[in-house]
């Protein structure tokens, strides 16, 4: 293949390559993922600290190492601030990798997992059960809503469910994904007007009760729905990872793809279903928290400068837990006696982040930057 | 020798639901051998653009048997085609990060793992790439920051990356400036005589195809198809049912499209020095007929051009009004255009 003259022409040696081919992102990776593991597990020990009752750290980690099993803090460590961080850091990294998956599958640095209007189906799920409930206690629905949260949980899901089925059927028929776009968008407006017709007709103690909901938290999970929340999440996570090779496929475009033996059709549906599998039970369990999902994907390919997916799929799981945590973290305001509304936080916390990093990074606005 | 790509009574369209189909091209039969450049060429609408995807495997034929290095396409799983067909489009996305080597990288998709992981050979056959097409200085470059000659020298890397035995590629110069342009087709023909690759190129520019291609492929309107050696197809009439112009028409000698439109006189030229060469060019295009066989009375412009050695050349013309002597080739034109506008046109013989 190597002609004398092409040497002669370029006598400056190539760069060693790494195995992988990608020597100055792989430097830099190995460089970043322990600094964002180590950041996470700092956010993790500091979320139980921070509370009503503030723990200090050193309690905290004993308590977590199990050196005071009958300590005061054992209680509020294991059955409030334990629960709460966990959710924190699955929920965090489910909607990042969402995001990461349909920015790239949708070839839109905006899309985020709302657009799939999953969310938006378990917001109607979520209100049926909470606000329409209330018109006959005796149908079917109200008694979900008696169950309380799990109940709240059970009927965002199935409304996440319903939506993402109806989306994965669109995926199924039509031929360009950014028909898909569409669908799931106008689907999240339709069903967000149900809401509202919702709303509307509910009396005041349940609209409050929708819009504790909705404001997002983690606050209200138990060890119980932890054992379905984290089974879930965690196959749609491992999911996300086995998808990695189709994404980087799908940077060139879709007949790009194809022409590499993609298959597209099936790569989308899959895509799909994952990203809407973590965005939906994500938001049944948590209410719709925002702006991870657009925020979270820039985030990582600013940390690593690269688009390579085999990276920014375990960096946008790392950077999700640990922003959503540090969300929680503020939201309770120590010494504050209220708690913030999660989504404001979210939004109040990342939107600078991001302008600050689009702006001061030449590409990380674009799609695959 | 197995051919790189073989139609045999090919039909290729779509299918549009359960049982409709459009058909775009009916009984294509077409043999490609390894080390072979062919050129597609025909106007907008003719097909090119759904046939060179069937043959990427990227559309199921309709009808007939389409074989890639022996293999019928309907055997081969998507993988396989990869590994035999790569193509190269205009599509322009944004690539992020992508470092020329990343993207080069992407084209081992047919062979790498689970997650796409670059092992053993791959290193090899993506740098032997990127030396192919010279373009080893690209490797850690941004690709979203390479020039538009740069990025496509790139995605033919990529695309060798998969170790085709047929590469395709789908008007690829549309963003390319002449130089990238004549360049890209030199690389190609370098890699059908020094790698024994098979090659097709889709192209709008008719002269480039048929001074180097192998054969060439040329789609009409009506969907008809011809191939052949290039100067067979100059010299036969597909070129014209292909391009039906006007007032232009493909020259077979030349190999361009010359005026053929309203006759504004008859003129004549003296020489074949280059400046007589491209005064001929000018008179041509303000509607002259130059040196027809039997010159009669009816000059409007005779011409002699001198060209001296190591001195400007020197344009002299005879016409009604008398003559003028130029040491430059735009008070030609001016000229030819006066005379052109003088005459009245279709009293002329042609």
């Amino acid at each position: 293949m190597l002609t004398e003259e092409r040497v002669a022409a370029h006598p400056e040696p190539a760069p060693r390559a790494s195995v992988d081919g990608q020597a100055p992102a792989r430097g830099r990776a190995a460089l970043v993922f322990p600094l964002l593991s180590l950041l996470l597990v700092v956010v993790f020990v500091l979320g139980i600290a921070v509370g009503s009752v503030p723990i200090p750290v050193v309690d905290v980690v004993k308590v977590l190492t199990g050196h005071e099993p009958h300590g005061v803090y054992h209680a509020i460590v294991f059955d409030i601030r334990l629960p709460r961080s966990i959710t924190g850091v699955l929920v965090g990294a489910a909607l990042g990798v969402a995001g990461l998956q349909l920015q790239t599958l949708f070839r839109n640095p905006l899309a985020d997992p709302f657009v799939l209007g999953v969310s938006a189906g378990a917001s109607l799920g979520v209100a049926l059960v909470v606000l329409a409930g209330a018109s006959s206690e005796a149908t079917f629905l109200a008694g979900l809503g008696g169950l309380g949260d799990v109940g709240i949980a059970g009927a965002g899901t199935l409304g996440a469910a319903a939506v993402m089925v109806a989306v994965l059927f669109a995926a199924r028929r039509v031929r360009s994904t950014i028909t898909i776009l569409v669908v799931g968008l106008m689907v999240s407006y339709l069903v967000a007007s149900l809401v509202t017709v919702l709303i509307a007709s509910a009396d005041g103690p349940r609209i409050q009760q929708f819009l504790a909901w909705e404001a997002g938290s983690f606050r209200a999970i138990t060890w119980s729905q932890l054992h379905v929340l984290v089974p879930v999440l965690f196959v749609g996570l491992l999911a996300a990872a086995a998808g990695v090779k189709q994404l980087n496929a799908l940077l060139l475009g879709e007949r790009y793809a194809a022409t590499m033996g993609v298959d597209v059709r099936r790569t989308r549906f899959v895509t799909i279903g994952t990203a809407a599998l973590l965005a939906g039970v994500a938001t049944a369990f948590c209410g719709p928290i925002g702006f991870l999902g657009i925020a979270i994907p820039h985030l990582a390919r600013a940390a690593l400068g690269s688009s390579d997916h085999r990276l920014l799929v375990p960096a946008s799981m790392l950077l999700g837990g640990t922003v959503a945590l540090a969300a929680d973290i503020i939201a309770q305001l120590p010494g504050a006696d209220f708690v913030l509304p999660l989504n404001a936080v979210t939004a109040l916390l990342g939107a600078p982040i991001v302008i600050w990093v689009v702006l001061s990074s030449r590409n990380a606005g674009t799609l695959g930057a | 020798m197995t051919a790189a790509l073989a139609a045999r009574d090919l039909v290729v369209g779509y299918r549009r639901g359960r049982r409709a189909r459009t058909v775009v091209l009916d009984g294509v039969s077409l043999t490609l051998a390894p080390g072979q450049f062919a050129c597609l060429i025909g106007p907008n609408g003719s097909g090119k653009s759904t046939l060179l995807r069937t043959c990427s495997g990227l559309q199921p034929p309709l009808h007939g048997e389409l074989l890639l290095a022996g293999k019928d396409l309907r055997r081969l799983t998507r993988l396989d085609v990869a590994r035999r067909v790569a193509a190269v489009l205009t599509d322009r996305h944004d690539t992020g990060r992508l470092t020329g080597r990343d993207l080069v990288g992407l084209g081992r998709y047919p062979y790498t793992g689970w997650f796409g992981r670059l092992e053993g050979d791959d290193d090899r056959v993506v740098a032997g790439a990127l030396e192919a097409v010279a373009a080893t200085q690209l490797a850690h470059r941004v690709v979203a920051e390479l020039s538009d000659g740069e990025r496509q020298r790139v995605m033919i890397a990529r695309a060798l990356a998969q170790q085709p035995s047929l590469l395709i590629l789908d008007e690829p110069a549309a963003f390319l400036d002449v130089t990238a342009r004549v360049e890209l087709v030199a690389l190609l023909r370098e890699l059908t005589r020094e790698h024994g690759l098979a090659v097709v190129l889709a192209t709008h520019d008719l002269e480039l195809a048929l001074r180097s291609a192998d054969t060439v492929w040329v789609l009409d309107a009506e969907h008809r198809l011809a191939t052949g050696l290039p100067e067979d197809i100059a010299a036969g009439g597909a070129l014209g049912r292909a391009f039906p112009t006007g007032s232009w028409a493909f020259d077979p000698v030349e190999w361009r499209f010359v005026f053929c439109g309203t006759v504004r006189g008859v003129a004549t030229v003296a020489g074949d020095s280059l400046h007589a060469t491209l005064a001929r060019r000018i008179l041509e295009r303000e509607g002259f007929v130059v040196n027809p066989p039997d010159v009669g009375p009816g000059v409007q412009l005779a011409i002699e051009v001198l060209e001296p050695p190591h001195a400007a050349p020197t344009v002299i013309a005879r016409h009604a009004g008398g003559v003028e002597t130029h040491r430059a080739l735009q008070p030609l034109a001016d000229l030819a255009r006066r005379v052109a506008a003088d005459a009245r046109p279709g009293e002329t013989p042609r």
